[in-house]
Order: C-alpha cells, then structure tokens, then sequence
C-alpha cells in the first residue's frame, strides 16, 4: 500500500503507541496500542489484519490431578513436549504403613537409586536397591507413609524427561512427621533412573508392598513449557 | 487391589482390578526388594567385621570434617 502524504497526515497516530496499519480497502488505519504485556499477532479476520493477543504458550501446565487409590495410581500417554514435569503428593495415606515409591516407564527392576538427606542429619541415607524411587513422606525413620490423614506433602522434578538418551535424575523433596524428630522434619532427596533411555511417556506413584491401598490424598502432574 | 489409569492425552480416569498375575507380580517385586536389602546389610556387616570396626566407627571414619 502506498501512504501519500495527504493519507499519512489524516491517519496520524493519536494517542501514545498508535500502530499505522494497512488495511483490507488499501488505506492506513490506526491500530490503537493493546494491553500491558500482550503481543503484536496475525489476525486474518481482523480489518486490520492485526490484534493484540496473550502470548501464546509459556509456563506451567496441568497434565494430570486426582485422588490417590488403589495400590497405585498410573499416568500414562505422558507428551514429550514439556522441558520437565513436577509431581506433587498432598496428604497420602495408606490403610497398612509401608513405603512410596515412583516407578518409571512401568520399570520394576533394581534401577532406581535414591539417596536422602532428612531432619536435623546431615548424612545422605542411601535408599536404593528398590524398584522405584523411593519418595520420602512419611510417618516414621523407616520411610513409611502414614495410616491417617496428616499434612505430610512433597514434590519430584522430572528434567529432561523426554530425552531419548542417557540415565534420568531426578530431584526430591518430602515431608515426614515422626515422634523421633519430635514432629515435622523436612527432607531433600536426589534420585535417579537407569533402567532405560527412552522418553518417560508413564509414572506409577506405588504402595511399596504392593498390597497396602491409598486411603487418601492427592496427585498432581505439571508440565513446563 | 486395584490400579487407577490416568490417561494424560485423554484426561480419562480409569480403576480396574489387578489381575492375579499383576499381583503375583508385584509380591515378587516386593520380595526381590527386601531380599536385595538383606543381602546388602548381611555385605556391610561382613565387612564391618573383617574390618574389625562398628558401624559407628565406620561413619565416623566417612563422615569428613
């Protein structure tokens, strides 16, 4: 589109961050600034062929929620289109204590290594040798889940979960209540994967006997974008 | 016994009973757990006597500082 002067000069911008814009008949038109924070977009069936818009894409995304149950509960079809996942477990408890475990890829062998720092200690507890990464929200020394409802809670980061290649790690935190700590005592873990090399598509959040069920509490998987 | 299947792609939930198999299955796994864990502390203690130490001795000799 040509902008004669006589054009140019009856379309002149108006107000603070006025865009001069072609329009569907070939005249200059004004597209008047959008809103804080949002971008410049395409807009076919705008007369301008332009609009303000959010940008698209960007932060966190919720891929799955629930209540836990069962013997253990399975995300499965997980998108590679994520840099990373976190999980998060809100109040779990169980009808008989034993352990949580995480397992990859419905994975069951020893590959899982996890190793925690914990309460007032400052010695990482080795807790490998499992069949999934050993999560610690737990109710007494040994890394069992409680029988009641309680606030206990924590988090797995999942980084570079889809890469093709080499081992996974993974970062942990968890929150345990036990009478020898004289009431809460937080802990971090590091954790990792390698059993495989593929892209983690599945996790199981898992009763570590196999037989004790999720009486409660909640699950929640995000994915960074 | 029971699993709950999250499909992520489809937001479906879904609960279906295990399968005798799958339970077999997982006693098992729970088995080779807890004989791997046995099998690794009767290794430390083995080796702790033929070292001729304590297990408190031997933190204190891995404990740094």
């Amino acid at each position: 589109m040509a902008i004669t002067k006589a054009t140019a000069s009856s379309i002149a911008p108006a107000a603070k961050g006025d865009l001069v814009v072609g329009s569907a008949t070939n005249d200059a038109a004004i597209l008047a600034v959008g809103t804080n924070d949002y971008v410049l977009t395409a807009a076919s069936g705008e007369a301008t062929g332009l609009k303000w818009a959010a940008a698209a894409g960007g932060g966190w995304t919720s891929i799955a929620s629930g209540t836990l149950s069962g013997t253990s509960v399975s995300m499965q079809s997980i998108s590679g289109t994520y840099y990373e996942l976190v999980l998060y477990i809100n109040n779990p408890y169980v009808n008989t204590a034993t352990g949580l475990l995480v397992r990859i890829n419905n994975d069951s062998g020893l590959v899982y290594s996890s190793n925690w720092v914990y309460a007032d200690t400052t010695a990482w507890s080795n807790m490998s040798g499992k069949t999934g990464v050993n999560w610690w929200i737990a109710s007494n020394a040994s890394g069992a889940l409680p029988t009641s409802t309680s606030t206990l809670s924590g988090f797995m980061r999942l980084p570079n979960y889809a890469a093709s290649t080499g081992y996974k790690v993974f970062q942990l935190g968890g929150w345990g209540n036990t009478a020898n700590w004289g009431g809460g005592a937080g802990g971090i873990g590091l954790s990792h994967y390698e059993g495989g090399s593929g892209a983690i598509t599945r996790i199981d959040i898992l009763t570590e006997n196999g037989t004790s069920t999720f009486s409660g509490g909640t699950y929640a998987l995000y994915g960074l974008k | 016994m029971f699993i709950q299947e999250h499909n992520c792609e489809t937001g479906e939930i879904t609960q279906r009973a295990l399968t005798a198999e799958e339970i077999a299955q997982r006693q098992a796994e729970y088995e080779t757990e807890q004989e791997a864990k046995t099998s690794k502390a009767q290794a430390r203690q083995a080796l702790l006597d033929k070292l001729g130490i304590t297990e408190d001795e031997a933190k204190l000799l891995l404990g740094g500082n």
